[in-house]
């Protein structure tokens, strides 16, 4: 039988935090036919996804080895680290990335203060509050101009 | 065109092998939540790769006793065992029902597409009737000199084989006209290991009449 290489490849991913938006993005992957799995330690948040989320989910502390390597991070093609708190974000981002060897992590970020941390080990981040604001500048200037 | 089956109770397990495996081009994919529909699917169609999830138990069919019904009825299609990561227990039972690997969950577009592509090399395989089937062929018309990749091909049936009665019929075949008493030899083993072998019996009592 003939074997042919996938014409869409699948990827898999690995999202830490299953809030609004960890579960948002959960669940956009998991439309988009990649494999997905979820960490959260509240076993609650997982009814944040969606009924057709096919991915698979890990109740744990998302900062602990031995569930990262659970959830098969060093395979992963991206990591979303998408929890509540800024410190456990840059813990788990800097941990995927020292101990298995994850490049594509990117990492929500609450406080603009904290943007410097994440930049110094080249975290690429995501920081709510800016995009609003940067939003809100740009907004401000259009309504100064007319 | 690759028949795959998967058997799970979990939608999440199912989905996910699927939605990896239905992007190769002609796979044709089925799944199975009850071990009794796959067993009924088995018996009419037999797959190139069935997938089982050892958590899967309905009545008395739990997935380890499934894999005890393929090897009872000889089926020789290639099985993967769908576990978690704390079940290493379950899988080393599974190993002793000749599945062809295991996967944990959760698991990568990869690790499936990797297993896919030993299952279906395996699949392409001759199976072991017909391996010995080929090779009394070859026995029948062997030459007299130049034989020793047959007789290592039997004895590798052998080491793969120890419980079954045809690697030493087939031995003794190839042992007959050379040394006809390590044919008798085998062709008793055989018939300790299968009473109702009929062929064992014929050619043993050929050998035995023309001593």
């Amino acid at each position: 039988m003939d074997f042919k290489i996938p014409f869409k490849k699948s990827f898999y991913y690995v999202v830490f935090g299953c809030g609004r938006l960890g579960s948002i993005i959960a669940n956009e992957l998991s439309a988009k036919g990649h494999s997905v799995v979820v960490i959260d330690r509240d076993e609650a948040s997982f009814e944040n996804l969606s009924f057709d989320f096919t991915g698979f989910t890990l109740i744990g502390e998302a900062n602990e080895i031995e569930q990262m390597r659970e959830a098969k991070i060093d395979k992963a093609h991206a990591v979303f680290v998408l929890t509540p708190d800024d410190n456990t974000n840059i813990m788990i981002a800097l941990t995927v990335k020292k101990y298995f060897n994850v490049n594509n992590i990117i990492a929500r970020v609450y406080n603009p203060k904290n943007i410097k941390t994440f930049a110094k080990y080249k975290i690429e981040i995501v920081c709510p509050t800016m995009l609003a604001s940067n939003r809100l500048k740009k907004f401000i200037s259009k309504g100064e101009k007319q | 065109m690759p028949l795959i089956y998967v058997l799970s109770e979990e939608r999440n397990v199912i989905r996910n092998i699927i939605s990896i495996l239905e992007k190769v081009d002609g796979n044709v994919l089925r799944s199975f939540t009850e071990p009794d529909e796959l067993l009924n699917e088995i018996r009419t169609k037999k797959p190139d790769l069935l997938f089982v999830d050892l958590k899967v138990s309905k009545g008395e069919l739990t997935g380890i006793s499934l894999l005890d019904k393929f090897k009872r009825y000889n089926y020789n299609f290639p099985v993967v065992v769908v576990t978690t990561l704390n079940s290493i227990e379950a899988v080393k039972k599974a190993f002793q029902y000749d599945v062809i690997d295991y996967i944990s969950i959760p698991f990568t577009p990869d690790e499936i597409l990797e297993i896919f592509q030993k299952a279906i090399k395996i699949s392409n395989e001759p199976t072991f009737n017909e391996k010995i089937k080929e090779l009394k062929k070859r026995i029948e018309f062997m030459n007299k000199e130049d034989n020793k990749d047959l007789e290592d091909q039997i004895k590798s049936l052998f080491y793969k084989n120890p419980s079954l009665p045809q690697p030493h019929y087939l031995y003794a075949l190839f042992m007959k006209n050379k040394n006809p008493n390590i044919a008798i030899k085998n062709l008793k083993a055989s018939l300790a290991l299968d009473p109702n072998f009929k062929e064992a019996k014929y050619a043993l009592d050929e050998l035995e009449n023309n001593k």
